[in-house]
């Protein structure tokens, strides 16, 4: 049996007492310097694309608050944890609250990450704020001081069926009861959860659901899936998947000579810049259901406005590409937390952080993708609302709904390929 | 009908890269008595090598290959040299521990170098497709194919007719037995363990242009080359084709009668099944999986 002994467990013992006492002395002190914010988010790993890009959303909405001079006066100061993992996300989430006294975080990019960050922000007795998880019980969970400023599931996956009996079917000269569609998605809860929204949705406006099909987003083939749309032959492809897959999709059906009447994803896949560069001109034309990327700056207020031209500026100046969708989300999900929620908030703690979420008011439109923020009980913004994006000359235009819409969607039916 | 022949071929096309996969762990195992679990980063990197040269040097990944090909080759000449070699009379668990490190420190040195984004090589014959009657074959995946079978063919051939082939033969029938003929075993060693990257560097230039690249995309492939060396027989080459050619068809089937989700399911039953019945896999001999001493 091994004992331990005095000699091996007084460093644990006071290792113990200086994070015990530095947690106090944080909050103590938690009124004067910095106002401190953890990002837990996948910065590297197999999430880290969207990860990384959503955490520099929020980096720059960061800057943007600080060069303006703070809140009341004080900075903020944007602490990163690499929640690679659900595992990494629960340690760096403690390793902050403990460490670095941080009593506010956001995140994650990914449900995954984002269910287990929020349950231990919530443990700690700190303030949560998410942006891009999805999952359905995220906001089902009882938790006190966790709000999702971002979509759910089915706000991700309803725009698609929308979209097509709304504007799809005239183009198709289709009656939208008429219209047969495939729903396809990749196994995880992700896929399923968006597909079941999709599905639910398109039975709700009378569309046939001719074929809902799961697939592994690590699948090296997906010739036999095409074979099977091929001979359904429907009206539109709704498709949930992520990049490699949503590529391999693309590209098989071009092998085998296949194209549906329409094609609209619902992320996340089809709303990033590697899917475009890896199928070139072929994705001109395909739709993609997604979170607005870029609202039609003449329904944003004055205000919004200068916000929304100060992130373009901002983010191309530091990352040389125009930024896409998970970016600026990242940029609500900054603004939104430090403006509308601290910046509102009587006291730092997180009861005063989920008085404020909750009183919070903002009109659609108030931030750069067209939303605002009103939070239901359980703590969902019932003002994030998904869109339509279409491909049109390789770039992502918006074309649903109206408030967020830049251009008529053209290439319906879609073209052979190799002619977009 | 057609859809059956449309199928087995679509099948067949994806069991001849993981066949070109699988043949290179098998070899190992079979002479070295070693589970390479970096066999996947190997197979990462040629992907990764392929698509740079296409992407800055305009190189096309069939060219690239005869770059990439001795790349790999030269690199499993050192892993076996500063790595694998220490291992060889260690304990099964000291080798499974030091592979597996390798691939995961390979994965995340591909993460520093490479980031986690997907890269594809968007070569113009891509998706280019011929039809036979009602049949759509894709160009790259038939030539895949082909390149995959010959290569098997070639490796098989060097084994049984070359001089070095028989050495290689006789170190994995009896390390001890082949010293003493005065085979230089520990260059047989380096010898196959390179051969075996080579392989999976020449699975990975064809793969490039049919399949992103990040750095999981070997880890999540090898998963089938592992199933495909046991079920053909730990060490058996033409065991690995069959049983990589086979996985390919059954996928290929049970996604489109059961639906994409089911493939996994039903290869991996077929495994169990097969296993049960046959413990050694097709071609495996008992007891291939017991290092002799040497």
């Amino acid at each position: 049996m091994t004992r331990i002994t005095r000699r091996q467990f007084m460093p644990v013992l006071a290792g113990g007492m200086v994070a015990a006492h530095s947690a106090l002395s944080s909050r103590v002190i938690a009124d004067e310097g910095p106002i401190k914010i953890g990002g837990i988010f996948p910065l590297t790993g197999a999430g880290s694309v969207f990860g990384n890009q959503n955490f520099q959303g929020v980096e720059i909405a960061v800057d943007l608050i600080n060069d303006r001079g703070g809140l009341n006066g004080r900075k903020i100061a944007l602490f990163k944890g690499d929640g690679h993992t659900p595992q990494a996300a629960i340690s760096e989430t403690n390793r902050l609250a403990a460490r670095e006294g941080v009593r506010i975080f956001t995140g994650s990019s990914t449900s995954a990450v984002g269910m287990v960050a929020s349950q231990e922000a919530e443990r700690n007795g700190a303030f949560y704020w998410e942006g891009m998880a999805v999952a359905n019980n995220f906001t089902e969970r009882g938790f006190k001081n966790v709000f999702r400023v971002g979509l759910d599931a089915g706000g991700l996956g309803r725009p698609a069926p929308r979209y097509i009996a709304e504007a799809l079917s005239g183009l198709l000269k289709q009656d939208p009861k008429a219209i047969r569609i495939a729903v396809i998605a990749e196994d995880s809860a992700f896929g399923v959860d968006v597909s079941s929204a999709a599905i639910a949705e398109a039975k709700a406006l009378g569309i046939t659901v001719a074929l809902h099909e799961l697939y592994s987003a690590k699948t090296t083939d997906l010739s036999p899936l095409v074979l099977k749309l091929r001979s359904l032959k429907p009206d539109a492809i709704v498709a949930t998947q992520f990049i490699n897959d949503a590529v391999l999709l693309q590209r098989q059906m071009k092998e085998m000579r296949y194209r549906p009447p329409a094609f609209i994803g619902t992320s996340a896949g089809h709303s990033t810049l590697s899917f475009a560069e890896a199928i070139g001109d072929d994705v001109n034309g395909i739709f993609s259901s997604s979170y607005p990327n870029d609202a039609n700056p003449d329904a944003l207020s004055p205000a919004t406005k200068a916000d929304r031209d100060e992130f373009l500026k901002r983010y191309q100046g530091k990352y040389k590409v125009v930024p896409a969708v998970q970016e600026s989300l990242g940029f609500v999900v900054g603004m939104s937390l430090i403006r509308d929620v601290i910046g509102n908030a009587k006291g730092g703690e997180a009861g005063a952080l989920r008085e404020a979420a909750l009183a919070a008011d903002v009109p659609n439109g108030a931030y750069i993708n067209g939303w605002g923020m009103k939070f239901d009980a359980k703590g969902q913004n019932t003002r994030a609302f998904g869109s339509v994006v279409q491909w049109q000359a390789r770039r992502m235009v918006s074309v649903f709904p109206e408030a967020n819409k830049l251009a008529d969607p053209i290439l319906v039916p879609l073209p052979a390929w190799g002619a977009r | 009908m057609e859809i059956y022949v449309q199928l087995a071929l679509s099948g067949l096309f994806v069991g001849g890269i993981y066949a070109l996969i699988s043949v290179g762990l098998t070899l190992v195992f079979g002479v070295l008595r070693v589970v390479n679990f970096a066999h996947g980063e190997y197979l990462t990197l040629a992907m990764f090598l392929t698509f740079f040269m296409y992407h800055l040097l305009g190189l096309d990944p069939f060219v690239a290959s005869l770059v990439v090909v001795p790349i790999l080759f030269v690199l499993g000449l050192v892993t076996e040299r500063l790595l694998v070699r220490r291992t060889l009379e260690a304990p099964h668990v000291v080798q499974v521990f030091v592979t597996f490190a390798l691939s995961l420190f390979l994965q995340n040195l591909f993460l520093v170098l490479f980031t986690s984004d997907f890269r594809a090589v968007r070569a113009e014959y891509a998706t280019a497709a011929f039809e036979i009657g009602p049949f759509y074959i894709s160009w790259l995946r038939m030539v895949a194919f082909a390149a995959s079978i010959a290569l098997t063919v070639a490796l098989a051939v060097f084994l049984k007719y070359s001089y070095m082939g028989a050495a290689i033969r006789a170190t994995a029938q009896d390390r001890r037995s082949a010293r003493l003929v005065g085979i230089n075993v520990d260059r047989i060693y380096a010898l196959t363990f390179a051969i075996g990257c080579a392989l999976v560097g020449a699975a990975g230039v064809l793969l490039a242009p049919l399949y992103p690249v990040n750095p999981y995309t070997g880890a999540d492939l090898i998963l089938v080359a592992f199933v495909a060396v046991v079920l053909g027989g730990m060490g058996s080459i033409a065991g690995a084709t069959l049983a990589g050619l086979l996985i390919g068809v059954i996928e290929s089937f049970s996604s489109y009668f059961l639906g994409g989700e089911m493939k996994q399911f039903v290869y991996f039953i077929v495994f169990i099944a097969i296993l049960a019945f046959r413990p050694v896999g097709f071609f495996g001999r008992k007891g291939a999986e017991v290092m002799d001493v040497t």
